[in-house]
């Protein structure tokens, strides 16, 4: 039984990847989580110049999901290169998350990116930062239009990072389909708060931070199922997966691939090897022989 | 485990200099803390900041903060009844491992501080312990005292008020002429770290030692704290590292991270 997936052209010897942001900064991080069995690893969210990020606080821990607003803290391009030629000679299987503010500044970026990666994620979703991230990404025109400007740049396939707006996920999903992205990422964290009532002021110094974890799922996995009915090119689920049972949901529901942030604080870098034996063993127990025969198979009705 | 910020009223402050205070918590929840591990702490208006636990007694914390930096300026105004808010404990403290008989424990400024609590729960298993402390004045020399309770106490300041006239590292090697032990643990400036590393190699010995990052979020997520090569978490692989893991560390002494995750050069 084989568990290898192909988005596109590109394939992964599982469907696990780390999410965007999580341990993704340093090339011996993103190493390390790459040999404790992910598939593939997307780095953090990288801009051309260094960002240092908001002050802390930044994470807020619910209980049931987190609140973070990081602000897209990165090094900047240049030092990023270097690390990810670190990381490109252990042949681990990378994906650059980009950010910008304008569409110059992102086809600047995949030039200079593209030869480094095995993939491009745009990440136009961010809800913590102003101006750049959610601005775009919930207007399907500008999705298009960036996502097609970076697709002329790029030698490697385009993965369209989107937000988890539910109402209009159909729309942004086929605007970045258009635009020539190879696979959409569904979904990023949702726009968030939380206020101190003792100092009646939001804990937050960016006030809205994002959703992760599993108060997100059920939101993720609408996207990834409405999603699944309009478009013809792969999905990769993402939010508040801490299971195999997660995992296979968001399969069922239309993703090929499934990518783990916050679920790392609870169940360790273990998590996954652990999925990947849970789907293994699922698909023994369902006589399914790969994993595309179980893709969207909760939309048979 | 406090997880999410929450104000906890401060029932006393402890003026060790003027640089230097522990505020005392009343916790209402019941939580388990391991000596070396460590709260975020924060008040509105301030940044949130790592903070080792240096007294704990099932129901009142305590936090030695050194005022450096804008947050910890902030937080030494505040009086008792006023509240700082809290989340942890974090990360993996010390471990006493099993047939262990003498230790000895090296803190350097305020990394004396969490290591109060491990010289307690060694000296409550029966363990002998020396203690080595190094700080800039006799009354930066954390909770000597009760510390000498405990044990017996070599110290060291920068200008001579107390103890030898140096360096805290160039007393414990003085003391490995004459003596050996089976376990040495460090808190203190990174240099200090470094050469205890050295010292622990060269004789032989065995070290535990805490160290500090840039810490963000605290639980493992971020990134902010991890260390060159291996891609351990300080915030929540450590603070505390085995020698086995320390000479590993090819950044320790040489390099750290800016909030951008920009390397930046420890000068010396
Ligand atoms: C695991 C851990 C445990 C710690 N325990 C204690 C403790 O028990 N008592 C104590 O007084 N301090 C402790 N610190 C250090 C403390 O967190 C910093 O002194 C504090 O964040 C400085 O905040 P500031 O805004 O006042 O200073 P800033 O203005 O931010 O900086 C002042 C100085 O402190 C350094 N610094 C700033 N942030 C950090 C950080 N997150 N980690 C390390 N150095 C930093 C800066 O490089 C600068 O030199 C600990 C740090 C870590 C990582
Ligand atoms: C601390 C943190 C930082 C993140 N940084 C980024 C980022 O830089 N770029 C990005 O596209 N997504 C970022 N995300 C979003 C995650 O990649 C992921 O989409 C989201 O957390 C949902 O997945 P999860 O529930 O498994 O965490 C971040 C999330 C967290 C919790
Ligand atoms: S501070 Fe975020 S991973 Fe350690």
């Amino acid at each position: 039984m084989s568990i290898n997936v192909s988005l596109g052209a590109l394939s992964l010897r599982n469907p696990t990847i780390l999410a965007s942001g999580i341990l993704g900064t340093t090339a011996s991080s993103l190493i390390r989580v790459y040999k404790s069995g992910a598939g593939a690893v997307v780095s953090k969210s990288i801009s051309i110049n260094p960002n240092e990020g908001y002050k802390t606080p930044v994470l807020i821990d619910l209980g049931y999901g987190y609140i973070n607003s990081m602000g897209l803290p990165n090094p900047g391009l240049d030092e990023m290169i270097v690390e990810f030629k670190v990381v490109k000679s252990k042949k681990v299987k990378l994906f650059g998350s980009i950010f910008a503010s304008d569409i110059d500044e992102f086809k600047y970026l995949a030039s200079k990116l593209t030869d480094y990666v095995d993939a491009l994620e745009l990440n136009l979703s961010c809800p913590t930062k102003m101006g750049v991230g959610l601005e775009i990404g919930k207007i399907p025109w500008m999705v298009e239009e960036t996502t097609r400007e970076v697709y002329k740049k790029s030698k490697v396939p385009v993965i369209v990072k989107l937000p988890p707006l539910v109402t209009l996920i159909d729309e942004l999903t086929l605007a970045a389909e258009d635009g020539g992205a190879s696979a959409v990422t569904l979904t990023n964290t949702a726009k968030a708060m939380k206020i101190d009532v003792f100092s009646k002021k939001p804990i937050l110094q960016g006030v809205y931070g994002g959703l992760s974890g599993k108060a997100l799922k059920p939101l993720s996995l609408a996207c990834v199922f409405k999603a699944y009915e309009v478009l013809s090119i792969p999905i990769i689920g993402c939010g508040g997966i801490y299971s195999w049972e997660d995992a296979v949901e968001y399969i069922l529901a239309g993703a090929k691939a499934i990518q783990i942030g916050s679920a790392i604080v609870s169940e360790g870098l273990g998590i996954f090897k652990k999925i990947c034996i849970g789907i293994k063993k699922y698909l023994e127990e369902n006589n399914i022989d790969k994993i595309n025969d179980l893709v969207g198979l909760a939309h048979r009705r | 485990m406090i997880v999410s910020q929450k104000p906890i009223e401060i029932v006393n402050i402890l003026t060790h200099s003027n640089r230097i205070k522990t505020f005392y918590l009343k916790l209402k929840d019941r939580i388990r803390v391991a000596p070396g591990q460590f709260m975020m702490v924060w008040i509105p208006d301030a940044e949130e900041i790592p903070i080792s636990i240096s007294y704990f007694n099932g129901s009142t914390m305590g936090l030695t903060i050194a005022a450096v930096g804008e947050t910890t300026r902030q937080i030494h105004k505040l009086k008792i009844h006023d509240s700082l808010y809290v989340r942890g404990p974090y990360g993996n403290g010390f471990k006493i491992p099993r047939g262990i008989n003498k230790i000895w424990i090296i803190g350097g400024g305020y990394g004396i501080a969490p290591l109060l609590l491990l010289a307690k729960k060694a000296s409550s298993m029966n363990v002998k312990v020396i203690s080595f402390l190094g700080a800039r004045n006799k009354d930066e020399l954390l909770f000597y005292d009760q510390f000498k309770l405990l044990g017996e106490v070599f110290a060291s300041t920068d200008d001579g008020s107390e103890g030898f006239h140096g360096d805290v590292t160039t007393l414990v090697e003085k003391y490995l002429s004459v003596s050996k032990t089976d376990l040495m643990y460090a808190c203190g400036p990174e240099d200090m770290i470094v050469k205890l590393i050295k010292l622990a190699c060269n004789h032989n010995l065995n070290l535990q030692a805490s160290l500090e990052r840039l810490i963000k979020c605290g639980i493992g997520l971020c990134g902010s704290c991890c260390l060159d090569p291996l891609g351990l978490r300080v915030c929540r692989d450590g603070p505390v590292f085995p020698l086995k893991i320390l000479v590993k560390l090819n950044e320790l002494g040489c390099y750290y991270r800016s909030p951008s995750g920009v390397k930046v050069k420890l000068s010396d």
